[in-house]
């Protein structure tokens, strides 16, 4: 029974190696435990560097969580690119197995052995929760925000925060997001042959499925008649294939609402990355095993995998550049123009790093570039193919995508929000339900211009390639109208589409639509939760003209109303503005006129949080409101 | 002991290694040779389990090198491209071979310090490369390995150096039949240490055979005739010759024949006086490998 | 005792073959001496123990030495009458050498020169 370690390399690894583990101790004693003892222990002593530590949001650990693994994997594993230290380790009597367990092993305590230590430090010094505000004169007044899913029963004065239940899940939170960098690099260093392509792969893996969906994004926002790039499917991937960012909050995904919410993403996705740690080790002991050490030096030591790579660099090449010049010279015909150029320029770069030399026309004896062009030839069948699948697809609307649109029975509600982006995404919450408009008239003529959308996708085409070809039309929106719709339909399914309207058919079809009063108000529908509305405060500004210049004053003092009955009537003045407002496109045409911005607080109910604030422009019902509850407009001295 | 059958490599569409066959007895001293280029380093890197072969076996006493730490506890093997961990000392490394090899001898160890007259407490990247090669020796030759396996291991040291380190090796092979594989361009020691030879030629063995009976089989044969030269090479009919010139009365040959049938041979055409001389290894080496050169030399 | 030739064209072994018949009938090594072990000469001489061995070997058959399982090896007595054929044989191939060198010119006193010089 042979055992998995070599304990004299595993030994000799972490002897030689032992700073790694040391310096990065060291950084947390320094920058993470004395801060937080030298608080605790001072005059007025503050939990605030322990929560924030708790809460997975202090940097040294963040950054450590990347940088530690990336230099261990290195450290330990450097031999591998070079022929002489690859060949000397390999003559020496240990199986494989052993050499790449053991290797992994050492590199493991050392990127782990300092958290642990850490994390027992954390519960030496017991750190209390003391707040102390300054009252202000509103009962209302701003705290400080504690995660939820960390501090589920919130902190009460005098409590200890460095719990043991707490600071363990601090430490099992850490740990999983150290050991997937830790392997995640490790599949690097085995895919790779020397040490700059493993910093470069190493930089470029945690994006990779992100970049994927961004590709795919791209090119079916500008094939796929309807389609909106959705950007919360690329930060929701970006955010899974990285622990740290779900770990500290970076969790767009979930809710539009401030991170605080859900700061512990990464609750329900234990197992998943358990099973994708488990899987990568798994891939990087067969790319272990499966490595020819005569291939020490190299780029990228397996050949179908240096060949993807030459190819996604090229693809990539060829999509910027494509895209590049389109923007650039105005004209989509330059889109396939630079595609060309891109994937040429792109394949000649990817050869050159795979190489590692600047000399890539000539190869063995095939004399110049005719083994270049062979390979190029292969590569760029295959993106043309892969182009080629895609516009058939798109253009021939092979999926349905195209036509679809529900039915009015299947249809819950309608939204129309800006950026196709709804403003909650939790189906739990009551903001989620009410932000889409209900009323079955709307719904009704949504659909009938949905469907003349549809049919005139031909000419609609034509708006949309101007929209995104011409720079000027691009930013002025001169010809063109952007519209999106989103179904929540009555089995919970969303249907997301986004369109690029020429003006006149936009005006016909969905200016009705967009203006009424409904649609506008429904912008308006936190309003309607938020019992917890506790606070509004209005900023009075005035739209003068000055020497011919069009200028905003903001030289107004602040008014803040929070009696709960004086808000209700305002909220009602407000929208009527609101409405006038933007149907008059948000444009204030009379010149020193009062406007106004609003800002709204809320308290925790509701499922929202923080504030909103709308403009209402010229507000001539809210200055009548203030006129008739005795506030005045002043001006700032 | 040290045995390749139908051994192949390539890479990358260049082959190296062509279904090499080599046999190294235990207890034997075997020298491998070859120009740059043919396939030494390679074949060696497939007896120490660094490379895996396309095709074909690679065994040491019967059993298959690669990945196989029984066999590896007993093989010592020095490279030509010396590597040492960066700031290491003697000391240091002969720590770290101790508790992989438990055949280590911590007597023969020191022993062998003191013969050299090294410092251990020094970082061995620091030392000469030839210091570094004595510091590769002594710790191979303290794990008391069956199998020794050394490419180019005594170019760059000194006459002295070279002397005890081939001691210690031949000492060691009377002792415990240690077996030995050495690779080296410098073939006039190969000769004086070495009781087989492998001529390896484009990744191929060409010539394998104990050094005395291969040099018993060729001859250099220089013979001066009182006129010109009997024209015409069909008159040694029968004769394996390798090589033949003929400047004015003097005629050069090197026959691939044993002794008595040369002798016999010449006497028929009374040449005014000759030569038989065996070759050295390295002239041996240099004919064999005609045509790999464009220059002939003699 | 003695010395290995390495720029010599002679092959190892035929030099330590050769250079001990020279010690035993120049008298220097007597019938009945230790002849050292195999290892003990391939140490001094620094050369190959395969080749002594095989040197010994050829000494062995001639006569020259005798081994005793477990004690060594020890130098021979002269050898008796047994191999007076043998020594006519030599002879008679001496003889035949001189009749090829003097065909290809070599004069008598020369050819007793090189005998006397050895």
């Amino acid at each position: 029974m042979r055992s998995l370690f070599n304990t004299a390399l595993l030994k000799e690894q972490l002897k030689r190696y032992w700073p790694i583990g040391v310096i990065t101790f060291l950084a947390y004693f320094l920058g993470c435990l004395m801060p937080i003892w030298n608080n605790a222990g001072s005059k007025y002593p503050s939990p605030d560097e322990m929560i924030q530590l708790l809460e997975m949001q202090n940097p040294i650990i963040i950054i450590s969580n990347i940088i530690t693994p990336l230099v261990a994997v290195i450290s330990i594993f450097s031999y591998m690119y070079r022929q002489n230290s690859t060949g000397a380790i390999h003559s020496l009597p240990f199986t494989k197995k052993q050499l790449f367990a053991s290797n992994v092993m050492a590199g493991y305590l050392l990127t782990i052995l300092p958290l642990v230590l850490f994390s027992l430090l954390l519960l030496a010094v017991p750190v209390e929760f003391r707040r102390d505000y300054a009252y202000s004169g509103n009962p209302y007044m701003y705290t400080k925000w504690i995660a939820i899913d960390i501090f589920p029963n919130g902190l009460t004065y005098g409590e200890v925060v460095n719990t043991l239940p707490v600071v363990t899940g601090f430490f099992a939170r850490t740990l999983l997001s150290f050991t997937f960098y830790y392997v995640l690099f490790i599949t690097a260093a085995m895919m790779v042959g020397n040490h700059i392509v493993y910093f470069l792969v190493s930089a470029v893996l945690p994006f990779i499925a992100a970049g994927f969906c961004a590709l795919f994004g791209v090119t079916a926002f500008f094939y796929l008649f309807g389609y909106g790039i959705e950007r919360v499917l690329i930060e929701k991937t970006l955010t899974f294939t990285n622990p740290i960012l779900m770990s500290t909050g970076f969790t767009y995904a979930e809710s539009s609402e401030p991170y605080i919410n859900k700061i512990d993403g990464m609750g329900g996705y234990y197992i998943a990355y358990v099973v994708i740690i488990a899987a990568l080790l798994v891939l990087s002991y067969g790319m272990h095993r499966a490595r020819g050490l005569e291939r020490a030096g190299d780029t990228v030591v397996f050949a179908p995998l240096k060949n993807f790579f030459i190819f996604m660099i090229s693809l990539s090449g060829m999509v910027l550049m494509g895209i590049f010049l389109m923007a650039m010279l105005d004209s989509v015909a330059f889109l396939y123009v630079g595609f060309v150029i891109g994937f040429i320029i792109a394949f000649i770069i990817a050869q050159m790093i795979a190489e590692k030399s600047f000399n890539v026309f000539y190869k063995y004896k095939a004399g110049v570039a005719f083994w270049q062009l062979k390979a190029l030839m292969r590569h760029a069948a295959v993106a043309v193919a892969l182009l080629a699948a895609v516009v058939i697809t798109c253009k021939m609307d092979l999926t349905g995508y195209v036509r679809y649109m529900p039915e009015a029975s299947e249809v819950a509600g309608v939204y129309f929000g800006w950026s196709g982006r709804l403003k909650s995404y939790d189906p739990a919450s009551e903001a989620y339900e009410k932000q889409f408009i209900s009323d079955p008239r709307i719904i009704g003529e949504t659909l009938a211009a949905h469907g003349q959308v549809i049919n005139a996708r031909a000419e609609q085409r034509k708006a949309f390639l101007n929209s995104i070809s011409s720079s000027y039309d691009r930013q002025e929106h001169i010809s063109w109208e952007y519209q999106p719709i989103i179904y929540r339909l009555k089995n919970g399914k969303i249907v997301t589409r986004e369109y690029r309207l020429s003006k006149a058919f936009h005006d016909e079809y969905f200016s009705d639509i967009i203006y009424s009063e409904t649609v506008i108000l429904s912008d308006l529908f936190w309003l309607e939760i938020s019992e917890c509305l506790n606070q509004i405060a209005l900023r009075p500004y005035i739209y003068t003209q000055q020497n011919d210049e069009e200028r905003i004053n903001h030289n107004y003092k602040e008014i803040m109303i929070y009696k709960a009955d004086e808000i209700r009537s305002l909220i009602e003045a407000l929208k009527k503005d609101y409405v006038k407002h933007k149907q008059n496109g948000s444009r204030v045409e009379e010149y020193d006129a009062v406007c106004f911005d609003a800002h709204t607080k809320t308290n925790e109910c509701g499922g929202i949080w923080g504030s909103y604030y709308l403009d209402i422009g010229y507000g001539k019902n809210t200055l009548e409101w203030l006129n008739t509850h005795g506030y005045k407009v002043e001006k700032l001295d | 002991m040290i045995r390749t059958e139908e051994l192949t490599k390539s890479f990358d569409n260049l082959l190296a290694l062509d279904k090499l066959n080599l046999n190294v007895k235990k207890g034997s001293i075997y020298g491998l040779v070859g120009v740059n280029g043919s396939g030494k380093t390679t074949a060696i890197k497939h007896l120490t389990g660094i490379y895996r072969q396309d095709a074909g076996t690679v065994t040491i006493d019967g059993e298959s090198v690669y990945d196989n730490t029984g066999i590896k506890k007993r093989v010592g093997y020095i490279p030509d491209d010396l590597y040492f961990f960066p700031n290491y000392t003697i000391k240091a490394y002969a720590g770290f071979y101790k508790r992989l090899f438990k055949t280590w001898d911590d007597e023969r160890y020191k022993s062998l310090l003191r013969t050299f007259g090294l410092n251990d407490r020094f970082n061995i990247n620091r030392f000469s490369k030839g210091m570094q090669k004595q510091a590769a020796f002594i710790f191979i030759m303290s794990a008391m390995p069956d199998v020794m396996i050394l490419d180019e291991p005594v170019d760059g040291l000194d006459p002295v150096v070279r002397r005890l380190v081939i001691q210690r090796i031949v000492e060691d092979v009377s002792e415990r039949e240690m077996t030995v594989l050495i690779s080296s361009h410098n073939l006039k020691e190969m000769e004086g240490i070495c009781d087989s030879i492998g001529i390896l030629k484009r990744g191929k063995m060409a010539i394998e055979r104990d050094l005395d009976e291969l040099k018993s089989d060729v001859h250099k044969i220089q013979a001066a005739y009182p006129d010109e030269v009997p024209p015409g090479i069909e008159k040694y009919k029968g004769l394996n010759i390798r090589h033949i010139e003929t400047r004015g009365s003097v005629e050069i040959m090197v026959v691939k024949e044993k002794e008595e049938v040369i002798r016999r041979a010449i006497a028929q055409f009374k040449p005014l006086v000759y030569d038989l001389l065996p070759l050295s290894l390295e002239e041996i080496f240099i004919y064999e490998m005609e045509g790999e050169y464009n220059e002939i030399l003699v | 005792m003695f010395q290995i030739d390495l720029k010599s064209r002679m092959p190892i072994y035929e030099q330590v073959v050769n250079n001990f018949k020279r010690l035993i009938t120049t008298g220097l090594l007597k019938p009945g001496d230790r002849v050292p072990s195999v290892r003990e000469l391939a140490k001094a001489l620094t050369c190959n123990p395969n080749t002594v061995q095989k040197a010994f070997r050829e000494l062995e058959s001639q006569g020259y030495i005798y081994t005793v399982p477990g004690q060594g090896s020890f130098i021979s007595e002269p050898p008796a009458e047994g191999s007076e054929a043998k020594a006519e044989a030599i002879l008679e191939k001496i003889g035949e050498l001189v009749y090829e060198l003097e065909f290809l010119g070599i004069t008598r006193d020369k050819i007793v020169e090189k005998i006397m010089k050895g």
